[in-house]
């Protein structure tokens, strides 16, 4: 049903473009919101990858793929929102979290936090690695192919970003544990 | 059984928490605005991606386009060449077509010539500029607008790159300036390049976009102002009546304020 859809679409059918754009809007929303962890600007996004999938949708051959399609858009559309603000690393604010007041059910959020912090030291593509495959659950290949990328470059990145995200965390733990220690 | 390393197995999970719905103004707002959009109609289309080799198959292409003109200029060249006069007759005119020297009548990006044919290299200055600030609207959280520009001055004129914005409160203060707020005025994209012709003989437009201001309630009315890359100058839009520039909704005071160009330069009103 879907392809029926886009095949319409493309030829400038703009009920069927809405129809799409319902079906996708909060899958967008949902992968964009993942990569900017900003609801705004997750918004934009999600607005900017919609808009210029009608625009583009002609040059779609493979109605099958419209969703890997559009996957690629929105994340472009993330690159482009990140850079927007390119001190957008440098609002991050470091709040030490001292493990030793906190209960054991919160534990959770200090580790969430953690990753939070990480998360958003990482470059836009390293983030859009990361969630296309932890959250979509895309393979190596299919990461590849949605960012136009080889396969060995998604392989790496997808290692780097998780190395750096690792690395972000224990630095971020680093003073804590000390302080314990000392304590 | 979970084999998954724990880091990754928190990864996900932590993923998987978040909105999974969009706003509702995010879809209105593409509903609103796509019908007004033209879609691009491929003469030639190319699959985003193939199965076997993208980069062989694009190779292929550029080596044909390029033995193709080649052949073309060594078929054309030698029968433009002064001299050459035992040559068959040729097909081409002796005289320019109108359509070259006359110019379109419609904008065209990237179009640099002047109705007379003459080859417009000159910056628009912001002094030559007449803007217009055509609709202010409210999204979630955002305020956006369309900005129209006019060349008013006597001579043709080109923009390219990306305006920095402005806003000025009713007595003149400068209150939000891009360039500290993630939109500086840039000379990227640097194509394409539109040309604005003299006396407002044609528009282009761009959509301004503000968020999460949290600061004084400025005083009425705010102004927006754009300003040009590489010191061109500055202008001050003027809005119809009816048309009021509204302050974003504070979100956070710990949030960034954005003021940023939104949609790039347009022949189109967004």
């Amino acid at each position: 049903m879907q392809a029926g859809l886009v095949e319409r679409a493309q030829r400038g059918d703009k009920d069927a473009f809405a129809a799409l754009a319902t079906a996708s809007v909060d899958r967008s929303y949902a992968l964009a919101y993942r990569i900017l962890r900003d609801p705004h600007r997750a918004q934009d996004a999600t607005q900017q990858a919609l808009l210029s999938a009608w625009q583009n949708l002609p040059t779609l051959r493979d109605r099958d793929l419209f969703d890997a399609w559009l996957h690629r858009l929105v994340v472009r559309a993330c690159y482009t929102e990140a850079r927007r603000d390119r001190r957008w690393t440098a609002r991050v604010r470091l709040i030490p979290i001292d493990a030793s007041t906190v209960s054991d059910t919160a534990v959770s959020v200090a580790d969430r936090d953690e990753l939070e912090r990480g998360f958003r030291r990482l470059s836009p593509e390293q983030r859009a690695v990361i969630v296309l495959h932890h959250y979509l659950g895309y393979p190596l290949t299919e990461i590849a192919a949605t960012l136009g990328i080889p396969v060995g470059t998604a392989r790496s990145r997808l290692h780097y970003a998780t190395r750096q995200l690792r690395a972000a965390i224990e630095a971020d733990a680093r003073p804590t544990s000390s302080r314990e220690r000392t304590a | 059984m979970n084999t998954r390393p724990k880091f990754e197995q928190q990864l996900s999970d932590w993923l998987e928490d978040g909105p999974v719905d969009a706003p509702d103004l995010t879809l209105e707002t593409v509903l609103a605005a796509f019908p007004a959009i033209p879609q691009r109609r491929a003469a030639l289309r190319v699959p985003w991606r193939t199965a076997a080799g993208n980069g062989y198959f694009r190779r292929l292409i550029e080596i044909a386009a390029v033995v193709a003109i080649a052949a073309g200029a060594l078929f054309v060249l030698p029968r433009l060449l002064p001299g050459n006069v035992g040559g068959p007759p040729s097909a081409i005119p002796t005289t320019p077509s109108p359509a070259l020297t006359a110019g379109s009548s419609t904008p065209s990006p990237s179009h640099s010539t002047s109705p007379s044919g003459a080859v417009i290299s000159q910056e628009c200055l912001g002094s030559d500029l007449a803007v217009q600030v055509m609709d202010w609207q409210g999204a979630a959280g955002t305020r956006f607008g369309t900005i129209k520009v006019q060349n008013r001055s006597a001579t043709s004129c080109l923009v390219s790159g990306t305006p920095g914005i402005q806003l000025a409160d009713g007595q003149g203060h400068l209150f939000l300036d891009s360039a500290n707020l993630g939109g500086p005025a840039s000379v990227s994209p640097a194509k394409p390049v539109f040309t604005l012709r003299a006396g407002g003989g044609n528009s282009i437009y761009l959509m301004a976009g503000l968020t999460n201001y949290c600061g004084a309630v400025p005083v009425s009315p705010v102004r927006i102002a754009l300003v040009l890359p590489t010191s061109l100058g500055r202008v001050v839009a003027t809005a119809p009546a009816g048309v009021a520039i509204t302050m974003a909704p504070c979100n956070g005071p710990s949030a960034p304020t954005t003021l940023h160009v939104q949609m790039p330069w347009s022949t189109t009103a967004p």
